[in-house]
């Protein structure tokens, strides 16, 4: 699901398309959800807004 | 109450200032310029008899009996047709027109049964009434067979199952046809022949069933004899009593006279001071409610400890019980989080409220969610976004100011009937339309009517093809620069976005299908026009970019300036009676009442101290994550308020395991529904016909429901939701729904004025409805934005990973019909499935001739996730590459096929678009032959 958030925002720069997609998700997702992404994407995944992402989950 | 009789003015009210002074019979009455001189008569309290005048239709000038004499004029006009003009005087009452007036009945009568008593118009019937005004004694011309030729031997239709038309009691006063052509707009009636000869027909001299009606009953409330009857009248008698009610069934939420006679339901007649509807109805709501008392009524409470054993009836209190111990026992061995509810847009905003109340204390958590996740999920998202509340902008009457309308992946004569008769009406007056649909609706082209453009898309498009739109708008100067100027901010940004040349009509051909210069001409003139309105439905939604296309919408309105007055905005054009409202109510498991977060300290302050419980701060799980829980094991307890998750969300199968893997699963329905065949626990519902609260429609309106009959299940359902939350230990009571209204009332601002006394008083608002605006707020953001600027947002064309390929090469699509409603629950148990027993499947001739498909042949329909059979329905309708089916029935099953792919930002699931092959026979009968299969109880 993070993939096709992400996919909304890339037209954006990742220091600004990050914060976006962190407010979003804090906003939307329920807490066993946002843990399983912490757990399940591994930093760096190689893919930069994916890991801005989950960073500034953390 | 007694029967309520609507004052009929006999002509239909004229806009504007009372400027035109007249004296009638002595008494002077000032009425707006054009008002007819009947209609003033019967504003100054004076009856002129007729026959062939009635408000709702524009004046006929037929049956003479309405003549009056006017000083100046010559002989004796008609009143329904002659103009009032300033300082007119009428005379009304003579001899000179009675004799006139009984003359015309006596030829009216020389031709017409006298079977009074027997008739079951008896008593409601103006044939009658003006008999006994006009004075009409004997007849010079004899009557029956002495009169000479007549009509008695006139066959009578019987054909449609809801209404008769007895052809040798017709007046020819032509109401039918014109309520058809003015009111419905479908133009199925006609009069054939001249003079003596002349009667109404249906089509081209066809049965009722076999024309162009689509039973919406406006001919049956016209009619001023017996000819075209209910058949409920015909069988039971006329009515004696009225309730009045609103329609359970689409999001336009028609208001309804339920006419009784005792506690026998005769018939429902749409209400003329509904706000909604104004007098209109459709086939499902004026006729569609046998299913209240269908044989297949569950009214007792049962449970069982295995989706695989019986069902055993129990008692309230041991349901009760056994639910709330159930529910605690999984909590106390998985945690607080493992149990949740879905709210039902079909449930009065009285019970969709105790049910997330229910979540919030009782249960500890904001595991809630609505139905309305699965359709218009997005529209809260994307208007929030842009203009600050979760809403349309307009009700549903603005449409008449409309002069361009765009209707994007909405299909509303079939879906909102009663709304597409008004949009009707205002495009045979001139309006022009734009219809975006990769369907050929019947909008397109119908009789009077033509669209302007038909955007032909490829479905998963849409954001593609309004940027499109867009493009044109900034890149040729339409933009409304003063109104986005003080109005809007984020503007500069969004229109360098879409001004680059990838988002130009000739650039996105390609992925829309739709030719550029197609596309320009009809941003032109929906830019262009004095008033443009958008109205959508789940076209725009239920895709991967549901919210971005809302965002793309309220781009393209607010840069052309078409926000905040009458004839503009954007409209959704909602699935269900009550989506609005149930979103309304904190069914979102991220929002409490009034579309607040939960992380907002102050407002959960509100209802911490109210509800003598914390709230949880973080949002809750959605349906589709409740399912992935499910699987995961971590969610372990549901409790589905009215509705049928097993057939009607997407990837059936993926549903079906989810629901088996919980260790309990409640359904409170009418019905052992699909979602039962997975249940632990029963407890009966009632329908709208039982229930005493309140809907919201489409347009914000709050409408009461009010109680036909008792509950058949003896406990209201709000009642047996606080008795599930007292039995796990959370105290909530209410003696009376009243009070949970006047707790919404209490703790959301756009709800403050309401109640039940207010809603009693005024017959509905629309909310906003506070100190600020105490009759309701019809148009949203007329002096400013929710939000306080309306905010443009960069809509970037993403592509759905729904793709096709050479093993489904087809993209399916979904929606409804007509006479069927949703997963079919309430109208597959009605005569409504005459005219649609079975789903079937509808592709191009091409699609089907390179296929071997030939129309009626049984298909199979598979798309990744599954297959379904059919029968194949050939249609032009369709674009080439495209395929279509309706979701009303479980035995074809649609959403065996769709998909798991869903909006981004809601998830609501993408149900239009599916790729998808079609082959002729049934292909899974051969695969279930050779697998096993778990058989669930009740299959």
């Amino acid at each position: 699901m993070l993939d096709d958030i992400a996919a909304q925002f890339r037209h954006l720069p990742v220091e600004q398309a990050a914060p976006e997609i962190a407010a979003h998700i804090r906003s939307f997702w329920e807490p066993r959800m946002r843990a399983a992404l912490q757990s399940e994407v591994l930093v760096p995944s190689g893919d930069a807004l994916v890991d801005a992402v989950v960073t500034a989950l953390r | 109450m007694t029967l309520l009789r609507e004052t009929d003015h006999g002509t239909p009210a004229r806009p504007g200032p009372a400027t035109v002074s007249v004296t009638i019979d002595g008494a002077t009455v000032s009425v707006p310029a054009g008002t007819s001189v009947m209609r003033a008569a019967k504003e100054a309290g004076i009856d002129i008899p007729k026959l062939c005048a009635t408000e709702s239709l524009e004046a006929f000038g037929s049956c003479r009996l309405c003549v009056v004499e006017i000083d100046g004029a010559r002989g004796t006009p008609a009143s329904c047709t002659t103009p009032c003009t300033p300082d007119m005087v009428v005379r009304t009452q003579t001899d000179r027109l009675q004799t006139l007036r009984r003359g015309v009945m006596e030829l009216y009568i020389s031709d017409h049964p006298l079977d009074c008593l027997t008739c079951s118009a008896n008593g409601d019937c103006e044939l009658q009434d003006m008999a006994g005004v006009t004075g009409l004694r004997s007849v010079r011309y004899g009557s029956g067979v002495d009169a000479g030729a007549n009509h008695f031997d006139a066959p009578t239709d019987t054909s449609n199952p809801y209404f008769q038309f007895e052809g040798s009691k017709c007046i020819v006063c032509s109401r039918c046809v014109r309520a058809c052509d003015e009111v419905q707009g479908t133009l199925a009636l006609t009069i054939q022949g001249r003079g003596f000869d002349s009667k109404v027909v249906a089509g081209q001299a066809v049965s009722f069933m076999d024309s162009d009606c689509v039973s919406c009953g406006a001919c049956v409330q016209a009619c001023p004899t017996a000819t075209l009857q209910e058949k409920t009248v015909v069988e039971l008698g006329v009515p004696t009593r009225t309730v009045l009610t609103t329609c359970a069934y689409c999001g336009v939420g028609c208001s309804f006279k339920a006419e009784l006679k005792g506690d026998q339901l005769v018939r429902m007649v749409p209400y003329q001071d509904g706000g909604a509807n104004e007098g209109h109805s459709c086939v499902k709501g004026r006729f569609a409610f046998g299913y209240a008392t269908h044989r297949d009524r569950i009214t007792s409470p049962m449970i069982r400890e295995s989706i695989h054993d019986e069902w055993q009836v129990v008692s309230w209190d041991e349901a009760i019980a056994h639910t709330a111990t159930r529910l605690r026992d999984i909590q106390s061995r998985h945690g607080q989080g493992a149990i949740g509810a879905i709210t039902s847009s079909r449930c009065t905003n009285e019970e969709v409220y105790v049910v997330q109340k229910m979540v919030r204390t009782a249960f500890g958590n904001n595991n809630v969610d609505t139905c309305a996740r699965v359709c218009h999920s997005p529209t809260g998202y994307g208007l929030k976004q842009t203009f600050g509340t979760s809403a349309g902008t307009q009700d549903f009457r603005s449409v008449e100011e409309a002069d361009v309308i765009l209707l994007i992946g909405a299909n509303p004569t079939d879906g909102h009937p009663v709304f597409a008769s008004r949009m009707k009406r205002r495009l045979r007056q001139g309006a022009q339309l734009i219809v975006a649909d990769p369907r050929r609706i019947d909008l397109v082209r119908t009789p009077h009517i033509e669209a302007a453009h038909h955007l032909q898309l490829t479905p998963g498009t849409n954001v593609a093809l309004v940027n499109a739109m867009a493009h044109v708008v900034v890149t040729e100067g339409l933009v409304a620069t003063d109104f986005v100027a003080e109005r809007c901010e984020g503007f500069d940004g969004w229109a360098a976005f879409v001004a680059q040349p990838e988002h130009s009509p000739e650039a996105v051909e390609e992925i829309t299908g739709v030719p550029a210069a197609e596309v320009r001409s009809a941003a032109r003139l929906f830019a262009t026009a004095p008033n443009a309105a958008i109205y959508y439905g789940l076209g725009v939604t239920e895709h991967s970019q549901g919210s971005t296309m809302v965002m793309a919408m309220a781009n393209l309105a607010m840069a052309t300036g078409n926000i905040g007055r009458r004839g503009v905005g954007v409209n959704p054009l909602r699935g269900q009676n009550n989506v609005q409202g149930s979103c309304d109510m904190g069914s979102f498991p991220h929002e409490l009442p009034g579309y607040r977060h939960v992380s907002d300290d102050n407002v959960r302050d509100i209802y911490s101290q109210l509800w003598g419980v914390p709230i949880l701060p973080e949002p809750g799980l959605r349906i589709p994550n409740m399912f992935d829980a499910a699987l995961d094991g971590s969610f372990l307890a549901l409790y589905v308020q009215g509705e049928d998750v097993a057939q009607s969300d997407p990837n059936t199968q993926h549903v079906h395991a989810a629901l088996a893997a919980m260790e309990l699963v409640i359904v409170q329905d009418l019905f052992l529904n699909e979602t039962a065949k997975f249940a632990h626990v029963f407890l009966p519902g009632t329908s709208f016909l039982e229930k005493d609260g309140t809907f919201t429609n489409a347009e914000r309106r709050i409408n009461r429901v009010r109680p036909v009959m008792a509950p058949k299940t003896g406990k209201h359902e709000w009642e047996v939701v606080c008795d599930v939350a007292q039995a796990m230990g959370y105290p909530m009571h209410y003696d009376h729904p009243s009070q949970i209204m006047d707790e919404i009332a209490l703790t959301t601002p756009t709800f403050a004025g309401v109640s039940f006394r207010h809603l009693d008083e005024v017959g509905s608002v629309q909310w906003p409805c506070n100190d600020a605006a105490p009759e309701g707020t019809p148009i949203m953001h007329v002096d400013g934005f929710v939000r306080g600027k309306g905010r443009f947002v960069e809509t970037v064309y993403v592509p759905t990973k729904e793709r096709t390929n050479r093993k489904f090469p087809l993209i399916l699509t979904t929606g409804r019909i007509l006479s069927q409603y949703n997963v079919g629950a309430q109208t597959r148990r009605t005569a409504n499935s005459q005219w649609h027993e079975e789903d079937v499947l509808e592709l191009h001739p091409h699609d089907a001739e390179v296929r071997g498909i030939v129309d009626g042949d049984l298909v199979t329909l598979a798309s990744r996730v599954g297959s379904t059979v059919m029968h194949a329905m050939t249609s032009e309708r369709m674009p080439v590459g495209v395929c279509y089916t309706t979701f009303h029935h479980p035995v074809s099953g649609a959403n065996v096929v769709t998909t798991e792919h869903s909006d981004w930002a809601t998830n609501c699931p993408e149900y239009k678009v599916t790729a998808v092959q079609v082959t002729v026979g049934n292909h899974l009968a051969a695969e279930e032959s050779t697998s096993e299969r778990v058989p669930v109880a009740g299959e």
